[in-house]
Order: structure tokens, then sequence, then C-alpha cells
């Protein structure tokens, strides 16, 4: 096929031309080099740009809060003062001179502070009840200085004389009564705490302290963001927050002077990412993931920790189902499947590797989720009546007569199990049924409910299965792939040694191609982790941190789907939802490596024992 | 709140009666003649809420019909995205189920120098669904709280995990109740927070499915489930509940007239947002089509999706705003 | 060879239970898909009957489309008459004026006077969606109805979409019936919110997105295949860009959809828009989502696919024959583009038709760089520029996603899901159809060369 465009040219007795020709051919395999190392390298740039560009999305999260130093003003703005509160009447205790009157927002109770720390919880509407709860906000030796909601209303902060910084929360309690309870302490500042100031729209303020310190808080985190001397003089004055919560103004009587401060994203750290977090309005600290709200006096909550954990949960769920079908599929039709069988057989699995996700997460979603909720125990009896079927069979086998004993690797056996299967099926359907009406009271969902196990229609089984199915001819692919290059020398030699089919395999194929096994394995985790419309349309993306078959979870991936699009770009969430597209990156990344990293090594192992 | 109380005060005016038909009765509101408006050509591109998603189809096919060469593209992931959408440029209309957050606005200020333009065009209601062999008739807002909400910011009301906490007995003593809801970037989801939930937040185990339907779908699955959307959805095997405003109030079913009246607790206003400069007029495709949707012919056209018309007074002083 | 007790182990039974376990469930599937989305055509019959509860007396006409036994305990516990098991169906009204119309549950025992009378019929039309008439009439320039509520209603003729009397109907008739419909499934545009009409739109975005991604991902992945195997040495570099490969192939797709929203179409988009379309600013022409940033993102998706199998490809030709071209004095280039390319052609359309099937399912990284719910207008056109690239489209899997989950309608869409899943299935199966024909036809040919 060569020989009509040789590249050798034909006899050419000019010498000038054949120089031409020899400098157009060099120049034109110069230029074929170039474009195709170009388009080489341009790969890994596409791979460098991805990362490149996600890391500057979610750089700015982690970049440090920086002030400017402060300026005079020269004519004074004006700032917003926070209403006085007038107190009804048959408040005024006797004993009691408060110093600090606050509101919450629904105008319904009151709290009243006074000098030493002691404080008063007033419910307006049963006023001459006096206090329904009495506590002290300092240790009573020291006096308190500063009483201010955060923004929202919904918690306070405290400071007093010694430097001391608390949060306290108002939360009901089991009557619908709303407490003042004790949250957390914030790092003392050195000197007594002169003055707070809440950010507006969000959880911050700021705190300057009497030996004229200034630092800056975060209601998430008990040490500061920011903490310096404040260069002001020490006259008592008060601090402001100006909308936007970029600049930040003293005033007192001598004048006002301003700090320029560049804080966007005080709400995400290390610790607010991975860590439990104690959120206003909630009852302990605990791994959150809800953010934003059209309502922006809502503290957006960005744990990552559900939504890994999801990820992880499905993708283990998912591995647990597509492993040992691939496997032992893959061990079947490459060791007991006669040839144009085998062909066809992993053809047909591959094939369904095809299958759109899409079309997966559907059918979980609308045809399977109500499907197995009924016939949970339908299920469960398939799975329990499994091995029996395979005990049975290689019980009758032996036993026989000779002509039906040749049928195993024939690939006839196929036909009979399927149909074995099917009946195995409708058997346990019909057994589901009867025990769920004669043990189960008729529903096995509802009992499990009533021992105290949440089952959700949407759960961690149903993402196991439709994912698993999704994942499996992945794996099952590699493991054909490497269980059929095991060098046949290897196996023909056992055999001559009088080893039996079942021996070859134990002893020779299975520890040959472990390694093959496990980067198979590896290559379905990172596709199950990077997997979307199945979690997505199947899931009832509930960000839960357990591992309950029954629950269901919020993967990475189905987060990054529904979010995004509603992200104001450049806003915390956005960086947030680029910091979990980073993630994943790095799963499906090591996961990869390790696959990658394990197939050399089958490699070089194959050609060592083939060589 | 602007915006209820603009709606009330329509309202006040024409007689609190059922708005669209009597206010426009004898009233100097009504729509200006349309003039032959030559037909439009070019492209318009829409992006946001999903609930409001039917009505610009519905919209959008009569008003091609009139104007063939005009291409309206429609994309609808949820209300956030029409924000985006706007101040990024990569739309001109923007259906938005709830008002823009200041966040949104100033962003949108920061790029164009002025506010975008709310119109409302729709009247909406959410609806509580539950399974239609549930016997439960009625829900009040504070049970609702308690079944969804984690903090208890509205009424305080103690978590509710089982129906025989809202009064069933028998079988239903131990089912649990399993919450479905809308996903984060929907106005569905927004609204119910505040309305229920005072701002506060979902207990975890809420389902959050990305679509009115999937939710709707999956409580006609579920025998114990319950679960929030858009009135409009038309399925078998579901049922609405009647919603109490507080413990002591009639119990009111996502009807027109009740969303009308305001005895509705769940009832919202929808708009579509515009990038109109303040000294220039709208371009024509979108005066157009917004001339369109408020008049009474894009108005009546609400009624098959089950929403209700934007009281007239209402929409009298936006046409003058906007100089239809 | 003979196999002495291989069949009395239980660990051969196993493996075999799991082949044919898959077996089974690849049957299932396809079952349900073939059944499920085949079925939605076919012209049912049309009941009519009364019903009576609780004070309510209606004509009801319409298909039955399920049935549901209801037992006692669940009767009971709905608070009803629990003291037999009942049976409920779930009928199609269509269109009524007085909007009781739409699907609705009814109690077999409260059913009188069923019957299938042959008069009633069937009305598609184009406003209002399916009516069933009880009685027609013709009028001077359509048809008059009388609907199950009593309301008369006049359609114009022109208005109208399908007029079908299907209790009158003979097999053959139906027969065609089905066939045309699906027709007319393939090929208009979607009516009343997707949940009826056609999906052209959906095919024509599937298959333009993907062939213009073929265009942008063949030279790119195949010159970087050549480039891995032919000319890198193997040095660390090279071992990095392969490793970096198998990396990109692992990475989920909804991160694609990330890079490409942020960098396509803000950055690249935005800068276009800037250079070449300022007139029309701040009206986004290319920094919108659209179609050429949806294949782009499916382009870099399914680089690794191409690239990977081209190196298999080229790995597969043995080495002589690049020796005995270099002894004959080639050039590399001479080599490679004479000898050895068309030799690897089967591996790399393979892998580029492999490609293509899975960008034809992908839906994830598409919702945020220009796959809409809804965009009837057809990116090509017959004037120029005959290919809008800055158009948003619809594809097949998003109309999965999105009819199947967010259609107002669910009942009436749900149908049509499985109906347009079989049609995304069918394209991908005759894609990898086509696949292995041409691996099956350039090996032979490669057998009978050599």
């Amino acid at each position: 096929m060569t020989r009509q465009n040789s590249p050798i040219p034909a006899q050419d007795n000019r010498l000038t031309t054949n120089k031409q020709r020899a400098s157009r051919r060099r120049w034109l395999d110069r230029l074929w080099y170039l474009l195709i190392t170009s388009a080489g390298s341009s790969v890994i740039v596409a791979l460098l740009a991805i990362f490149f560009y996600l890391g500057s999305e979610v750089l700015p999260l982690f970049k440090p809060v920086s002030i400017s130093t402060p300026q005079a003003l020269a004519e004074p703005l004006p700032v917003a003062t926070t209403p006085r509160v007038v107190l009804p009447d048959h408040a005024l205790l006797p004993e009691f001179e408060p110093v600090f009157v606050l509101s919450e927002p629904q105008q319904r109770y009151l709290l009243l502070a006074a000098r030493h720390g002691e404080a008063c919880l007033l419910d307006r509407t049963r006023a001459e009840q006096g206090c329904v709860q009495r506590l002290s906000l300092t240790d009573r030796t020291v006096d308190l200085t500063a009483l201010v909601w955060l923004a929202g209303q919904r918690s306070l902060i405290s400071g007093d004389s010694s430097g001391q910084l608390k949060q306290w929360f108002l939360l009901p309690d089991q009557q619908g009564q709303l407490r003042l309870s004790w949250v957390k302490p914030f790092s003392r500042r050195a000197a007594a705490i002169q003055t707070i100031a809440a950010e507006q729209g969000r959880s911050g303020f700021a705190v300057l302290d009497s030996a004229g310190n200034l630092s800056l808080f975060y209601a998430n985190l008990t040490k500061p963001l920011w903490q310096g001397p404040a260069a002001v003089d020490t006259q008592p004055g008060e601090l402001h927050f100006l909308p936007g919560n970029q600049r930040l103004l003293f005033s007192n009587a001598s004048g006002q002077q301003q700090w320029l401060i560049d804080n966007r994203h005080p709400e995400i750290s290390w610790r607010t990412l991975w860590q439990q977090v104690w959120y206003e309005g909630w009852q302990q600290p605990e791994y959150v993931w809800q953010t934003g709200s059209a309502s922006a006096a809502v503290q957006g909550k960005y744990s990552l920790v559900p939504l890994t954990l999801g990820t992880l949960k499905a993708a283990f769920y998912a591995m647990l189902v597509a492993v040992p079908l691939a496997v032992l599929a893959a061990l079947y039709t490459c060791c007991f499947l006669p040839e144009p069988l085998r062909s066809r057989l992993s053809q047909l699995i591959e094939l369904l590797a095809l299958f759109p996700t899409v079309i997966i997460g559907f059918l979980a979603a609308i045809w399977l989720a109500p499907a197995l909720e009924q016939h949970l125990l339908a299920l469960l009896c398939f799975f329990g009546l499994l091995p029996l079927l395979v005990f049975g069979l290689s019980w009758l086998w032996p036993r026989l007569p000779l002509s039906l004993q040749k049928l195993p690797g024939s690939g006839w056996e196929l036909l009979l199990l399927l149909a074995l299967l099917a009946a195995v099926g409708l058997l346990a359907l019909y057994l589901g049924h009867a025990l769920q009406l004669s043990l189960f009271d008729g529903s096995f969902r509802f009992w499990l409910n009533s021992q105290g196990i949440d089952y959700q229609q949407r759960n961690a089984l149903l993402v196991g299965l439709a994912m698993g199915l999704a994942v499996m001819p992945l794996v099952y692919s590699v493991c054909f792939d490497v269980m059929s290059q095991i060098p046949r020398s290897l196996t023909l030699g056992a055999s001559a040694l009088g080893a039996t089919p079942w021996q070859i395999i134990q002893r020779v194929i299975l520890p040959l191609s472990v390694p093959g096994i496990l980067a198979a394995v590896m290559l379905g985790l990172s596709r199950a982790i990077g997997e979307t419309m199945i979690i997505l349309m199947a899931t009832g993306n509930t960000p839960i941190t357990n591992f309950n078959l029954f629950e269901g979870l919020r993967s990475l991936t189905a987060a990054l789907t529904i979010e995004l699009p509603e992200a104001a770009v450049d806003s915390s969430h956005y960086r947030v939802l680029f910091l979990v597209a980073i993630l994943l990156f790095v799963f499906t990344f090591t996961a990869n490596t390790l696959a990658d990293l394990l197939r050399q090594r089958l490699r070089r192992n194959f050609q060592r024992l083939d060589g | 709140m602007a915006v209820f109380q603009i709606i009330s005060r329509g309202l006040i005016r024409c007689g609190l009666l059922l708005a669209s038909v009597a206010c426009l009765a004898g009233d100097d509101l009504s729509e200006p003649a349309a003039p032959a408006a030559a037909p439009l050509s070019g492209t318009l591109s829409s992006a946001g809420s999903d609930t409001l998603h039917n009505m610009m189809m519905i919209w959008r096919r009569h008003f091609v019909a009139r104007h063939p060469q005009l291409n309206l593209q429609i994309q609808s992931s949820g209300s956030a995205t029409a924000a985006v959408a706007l101040s990024e440029g990569t739309a001109s209309l923007g259906p938005m189920s709830r008002l823009m957050i200041p966040a949104e606005l100033a962003r949108f200020e920061r790029r164009f120098g002025y506010l975008p333009t709310a119109v409302p065009v729709a009247l909406d209601m959410l609806a509580i669904y539950v399974h239609q062999d549930n016997p439960l008739n009625s829900i009040s807002m504070a049970q609702l709280e308690g079944i969804y909400a984690k903090n208890g910011w509205c009424a305080a009301t103690p978590p509710i995990l089982n129906w025989q906490q809202l009064g069933l007995s028998g079988v239903w003593q131990q089912r649990p109740v399993v919450a479905y809801g809308r996903n984060q970037a929907s106005g569905t989801y927004t609204f119910f927070r505040q309305q229920v939930l005072c701002d506060g937040d979902f207990r975890s185990q809420v389902q959050q499915l990305p679509g009115a339907a999937a939710v709707v779908r999956a409580v006609s699955q579920s025998i114990n489930a319950i679960g929030y959307s858009g009135v409009g959805q038309q399925i078998a095997g579901v049922k609405w509940l009647a919603v109490r405003p507080t413990t002591e109030d009639a119990a009111v079913l996502p009807l027109a007239e009740h969303a009308a009246s305001g005895a509705y607790p769940l009832a919202r206003m929808l708009y579509i947002y515009l990038n109109k400069a303040p000294d220039k007029a709208l371009p024509a495709a979108e005066r157009e089509f917004l001339r369109f949707v408020l008049s009474t012919e894009g108005q009546a056209l609400l009624a098959t999706e089950g929403m209700v018309p934007v009281p007239s007074s209402v929409l009298a002083s936006i046409r003058q705003e906007l100089e239809l | 060879m003979t196999k002495p007790r291989l069949h009395t182990n239980a660990w051969f039974w196993l493996s075999a239970l799991t082949s044919a376990l898959i077996l089974l469930l690849v049957l299932l599937l396809s079952w349900l898909m073939l059944q499920r989305g085949l079925g939605l055509f076919w012209p049912q019959d049309l009941v009519q009957f009364r019903y009576q509860q609780a004070g309510e007396n209606r004509l009801i006409a319409g298909e039955v489309i399920s049935r549901q036994q209801v037992s006692v305990a669940q009767l009971a516990a709905a608070g009803l008459d629990a003291s037999a098991p009942a049976e409920r169906i779930l009928v199609r009204q269509g269109y009524l004026p007085s909007g009781q119309g739409g699907y609705r549950w009814f109690w077999q025992a409260q059913i009188s006077e069923w019957q299938q009378p042959p008069q009633l019929t069937l009305v598609r039309e184009q406003q209002l969606g399916d009516l069933y008439a009880l009685q027609l009439a013709a009028t001077a320039d359509g048809y008059q109805l009388l609907l199950a509520d009593g309301h008369q209603l006049n359609v114009a003729a022109n208005q109208l979409l399908l007029l079908l009397p299907t209790n009158q109907l003979s097999w053959p008739a139906k027969l065609k019936l089905y066939l045309k419909q699906w027709w007319q499934f393939l090929s208009t545009e979607p009516r009343e919110a997707n949940s009826a009409g056609g999906i052209l739109p959906a095919i024509v975005g599937t298959v333009l997105s993907v062939l213009l991604m073929a265009l942008l991902v063949a030279p790119i992945g195949i010159m970087a295949g050549i480039y891995l195997h032919e000319y890198a040495r193997d040095s660390r570099l090279v071992r990095l860009v392969r490793l970096s490969v198998h990396n990109l192939a692992g990475v989920p797709s909804v991160v694609f959809g990330v890079f490409g929203l942020g960098f396509f179409v803000y950055v690249l988009g935005g800068s276009i828009d800037k250079l070449f379309y300022a007139g029309q600013l701040p009206q986004p022409t290319f920094g919108s989502p659209g179609l050429l940033w949806v294949s782009l993102t499916l382009a870099l998706l399914t680089l690794p696919v191409v690239i990977v199998a081209t190196e298999e490809g080229l790995s597969r030709i043995p080495q002589s024959l690049r020796l005995g071209g270099y002894a004959l004095g080639a050039t590399k280039a001479e080599v490679l583009y004479k000898l050895i390319l068309p030799q690897a052609r089967p591996a790399m359309l393979t892998g580029l038709i492999l490609a293509v099937s899975r960008a034809a399912g992908e839906v994830a990284p598409l919702i945020f760089v220009g796959v809409v719910k809804y965009a009837p207008v057809l990116p090509v056109s017959a004037s120029w520029p005959y290919l809008h690239l800055e158009q948003q489209i619809m594809t097949l899997g998003f109309q999965i996603y999105d009819v199947g989950l967010k259609s107002s309608n669910a009942d009436a869409a749900e149908p049509r899901v499985f109906a347009i899943a079989l049609v995304l299935l069918l394209l991908i199966g005759a894609l990898n159809l086509l696949a292995m024909r041409l691996r099956r036809h350039y090996r032979q040919l490669q057998q009978r060369s050599s």
C-alpha cells in the first residue's frame, strides 16, 4: 500500500529541484512537528487553565482582612442611632436600674441590663409578672460596658470592663417561651471594652477597648479577624459601620475618624468550612449547609462537611453495588464463557455505560423510588434468596444426569439462570408482600420508622442502586481488560501442572489482577464522586451528616448544579461553590492518579512475567 | 412589604372587590388603546423564575403570534438567575417570583448606575400539598413552621415530626411527616422561608427537589409526605390543604378570590425585572411585550395557570411609569 | 481440555448468577424504556361514565390512564368506607371550560353508566390542547363540540390538529395514526410548556451541538494523541501530560460547566462582544450562554476520550511499519501522514464516535452554558449566517431533566419523558452501532491488506 505514493521521489537528475524538494520536505516535517507538539501541550494548558481559573475565584475567600490607617473626617457624617426603647411603667423594678434596654424584632420581649451585668428578660404581654428570666451577663465582679444586637437581632454581644466578650442567643424553650442563653466567649481583650459596633446585614462586629486597640470579629469565630492599635484619641466615643461595611466610623467629642476596611468574606474560614459552628437560633453547634436567603440578615451557612460526606456516602453505596457485580461478571465472562459469547456479553455490558445518566436519574426518581418504598422487603428477600440459589445449584448439579452436567461453561447456563432469577424475583415479591402483611402491619417502611430507623423515600439505597448500575460498566470493562491481558503462558503452565480451572482462577488470575481491580475501583470511585444527574434527581438533596442507608444526602456535584446559577457573581456563596469544584477536582485527581499508578505497575508486572 | 401596601391601597380604592373586573368598570384607569405596532424582529431573551415559566411561555405564544419575526428565548432556572442575568446583561427580561435583595440591587447599580425596574405581572399562591389519601384538611402557619423550621422564629413552635402532632389518629400516629420543598435557587423557597419561617433555617431533613413538579410528584407517590409548591401544579393524586393564618382564623384554600382579598397567607406578587435607564425609553420589543402582558388580554391568560391578575390600579401606575 | 468438577464450585455459580443478574437488569431496563416510550402514542379507547360521590354528580369523558387497588388498611387510614378493598382509576379528561378538567382519580364503586360510545371524539386544538367531545357538529368554519361538563365550544378548523373518534377506528387505522403521531412528535416544536407537541428543536440542538463539538475536538484530540505517542519521548513532562489527560477524563463534568460559564461565557464571550459587537451592548451577543459555548464545553469534556483512543490505535501499529518508512528515507511527518494515520483511522473514528455519544447524553455542565428549556427557533436558518452560534438551544438530555421534574402538568409530561429518553437512547445506540460497524469494517480491510 506504500507503493503508489512512496516518499522517495522518482528518479530525478536535476540536483537543484532535489535540493528544493528536500528543504520543502524538511520544512513540512518541522511544521508538522510544531503543530502536533502545540496540540499536545494545549492539553496541559487546558488542565492548568481550569485549575488556575478555579483557584483564582476561590483565593479571595482566604484573603486576610486589611484596614487602612484612620483618617479624620472634616465634615461629620450623620450616624444612625438606635431608637431608645421606651420602658413600660410597671417594668421599672425597684431594685433595678437598667443601663441597657434592648427589644427583640417582634417587640414582644425586652431585655434590661444593669451596671454590674444583672439582666432581666421581660415579656411585654405579661409584664405584670415581672422578669421571665433573670441572669447575669458578667461574673458580677466587673461592669457591663457594652451590649449590642448583631444584625438580624437574633443574638447579642456583651462586653465588660475586664475585656471579656460574650455572645448570647434568644432561643425558644419547650413552651415556646424565649430565653436568653449563653453561647460562647470570644477571645479576651487586654483592656476594658469601650464600645462595640455591629456590622450591617451580616454578623460581624468591631470592638474598641480602653487601651485604644481595635479588633474585628465575626460571630462564627472566637478569634479576631484583625486586631491592632486604633491610633485614635482615647476619649470615649462610639463606633459605627457605614452601609456596605467597608467604612468604620469612630465619633466622639473631638470629631470623627474613619477606617477603610477590606473584609469581603468574613464568614468563610477554614474553621467554618470544616468544623461545627454554632449558628444563631440553633440549639448546639452543627455542620450546616444552608446558603443565603433573600433577606440579607440571615447568615449563610457554609459547612462543606455535609456535602463531602454526602458525596462519599453516595459513592460508597454505589461502589458497594457496582464492585461485586462488575468483578464477578468480569471473572465469569473472562474465564468461563466460550469466545463468541464472551465478546458479545462484554460488549452488551459496556453498552450500558452509554445509558445517559439523566435517564437513569429520571427512572430512579419517578419509577424506582416509589417501587422501592413499597417493595423494600421484597428486595431484601431477593438478596436473601440468592445465596440459597447459589448453594442449591452447586449442590444439585453433580447429582444431575451427565448430559446436563456439561452445561456449565457452555454459555447455556446463562439462559437457565436468567429464568431462575426471574422466578426468584417473583417469589421474593410474593414473599415480601406476604411478610409485610403478616409481620409488619402492612408496611415494612413504617415498621422501620417505629423501630427508630428513619426511612425516607429518596435515600442512599436508591442512589446506590441507580448509580451502582451507572458505574458498574466502567469497573467491569477495566477488570475484564486486566483479566484477559494475563499472559496465557501462566494459565497454560498452571493447567499443565494439573491445576483445576478454579485453582487457576484462585492462585493465578485473581492474585495477578488485584492491582487492576483496585485501579478499576478507583476509576469507578472517581466516576461516582463526579456523578451529578442521578444524585440530583434521585435524592432529596438533604444536607445531613450521617451514613444511614435509608436517608438521603446532598452531594458536592448536586449543590454545584442547583446553586451556582443562583449565586451572585463574586459573593461568598459563589466562591465557596468554586471551592466545591476544586474539591471535586482534587478528589477525582487523587483517585485517577492512584488508578493510573496501579495500572502502570500492573503493566510492568505483566511484561516481566511475559518476558 | 411595600408591594402589599400598594396592592391594598389599590384594593381599597376600588372597594375591596374581586379586583380586575370591578376596578376596570367606569374607571379612568383602563388601558390605553394599543397603537397598531409594526411587527417586531430581533431577539428578546428572558432568564429567571421557574414559577413564571409556564406563564412566560403562554404570553410568548400569544405575543409571537403577532410578531412572528421576533425570537423570544426563555430560560427558567430560578429567580436568582434573573438578577445575575440582568446585571451581567445576558438577558433583558428578568421574571422573578420575589423582589430583588439589596445585594442584587447594589450589583446592578454598580454596573449600570441606576436601579432595575420591577414590574408586577401576576399574583401567585403557594399551595400546601398532601397525598390524596391523607385525611387532614387544614393546617396552620405555626404548624407549618413546626414541620419545616429548625429554629422557631415566627411562632416558636416545637418541631412536628409525626402526623399525630397534627391531630391525626389511628395508623397516622406513627407515620412520620416527610417534608418536601423547593431548592434554594427558587423564589418559591425564599418566599416560603420568609413567610413561614420568618427567615429562619430549614431543618436539614427537608427534601429539596429541583423542580415544582418534582415536589408535587414526590408527594403524590408518598402517603406520609407534605410539600409546598406553586398552586398551578395540575396533578392527580394530591390535594391542597387549607391554611389558617393563625390558630384562631378560619382555614383558607388557595383560591383566586382569597389571594386578591389577602385572606390567603401564602400569596405573593410575581415580577418581571427590566433594565430601564431613567432617561431613555424602553427598547421596542420589551415595551411591546410588557404592554401585552399588562393588557386585559394578557392578564386574563393568568387564569389558565391558576394565577390572579394584578389589581388594575397597580397596572395603571405601572403603565404610567413605563410610558406604555 | 476437561473441566473437572467446575460446576460444583459455589463461586462459579455466584459469578454466573451475577452475570445473569446484569443481563436481567439490562432486559428490564430496555423493556421499561420500550414499553413506556412506545406506548405513548397508541390511540386508547375513550370512555364515558357518570360519577356520583358526596353531592357530586357529573358526566365524565376521557381515557383511562391507570388503575389502582386500594387495600382495606389504606382505605381506613384515609378515613373512607373500609369494608372491602376498592379500586380507583386515573382518567384523563382533557380541557374543560369549567376548570374541572385534567387528570383525576375516580373511585370505581361510584361509577355508573360506563360506556364507550362511538361518537366520543378526541379533539386536539392548538391553544386548548386535548378535548373529549361527546358530540360533534360541523359549523361554517369549524366544529361545535359538546363537552362532558355540558359546555358548548366552537373550534376553528385552522386551529385543529387532530380529530379522532378512536372507538370507531380499526387496527390498521390506529397503527397509521400511531405512526403519524410519532412523526409529529419528531418533526414539530413543543406546545403547552413542553407538555405537548414535538421535540424537533431538541433533536436539532442535540445533533448540532454534538457535530460542532466533533469538529472542534477532532483535530486537537487526534494531534495530541499523535504527540503523546509518536513525538514525545518518555520524559517526565510527557508522563505529566498523560496523567493530566487521564485526569481530565475523570474531572466531574459539572466542573467543566463551571469553567465554561466563568471562562468561556463571561471572559471569552464578554471580550468578543466588546471587540466585535460593541454597538449592541449592553445586549450581549456572545457574552451570554449559547450554542458555541455548549460545543466548546463538550469538546473540552470529550477531549480525553479522543486522545486515549488515538493513542491506543497508534500503539497497535507494528513498529516495523515505521522503521520500513524511515529506511526508505521518509521524514517523520511523511511516515506518519502516509503510513501510520491511514492505519490508525478506525481507532480515531471510534474514539470520536464514542465522544459524540457521551456528549449527546450530557446534561449537568450544559445547564450553565446555553441549554434552555424552551428555544423553539432553530439555530440554523436559510439566510446568512445560516448557523447562529450565539443562540441558546434545547437538547434531549436537558428536556428529560426539565420536563421530568419541572413541568406544571406532570401527568401529561411524564409519559413524554419516556418517549424523549427513547429517542435519545436510539440516537446514542445508532452512533455506537456505527462505531462498531466502522471498527469491524476497517479491521477486515486491515486483515485483507496484511
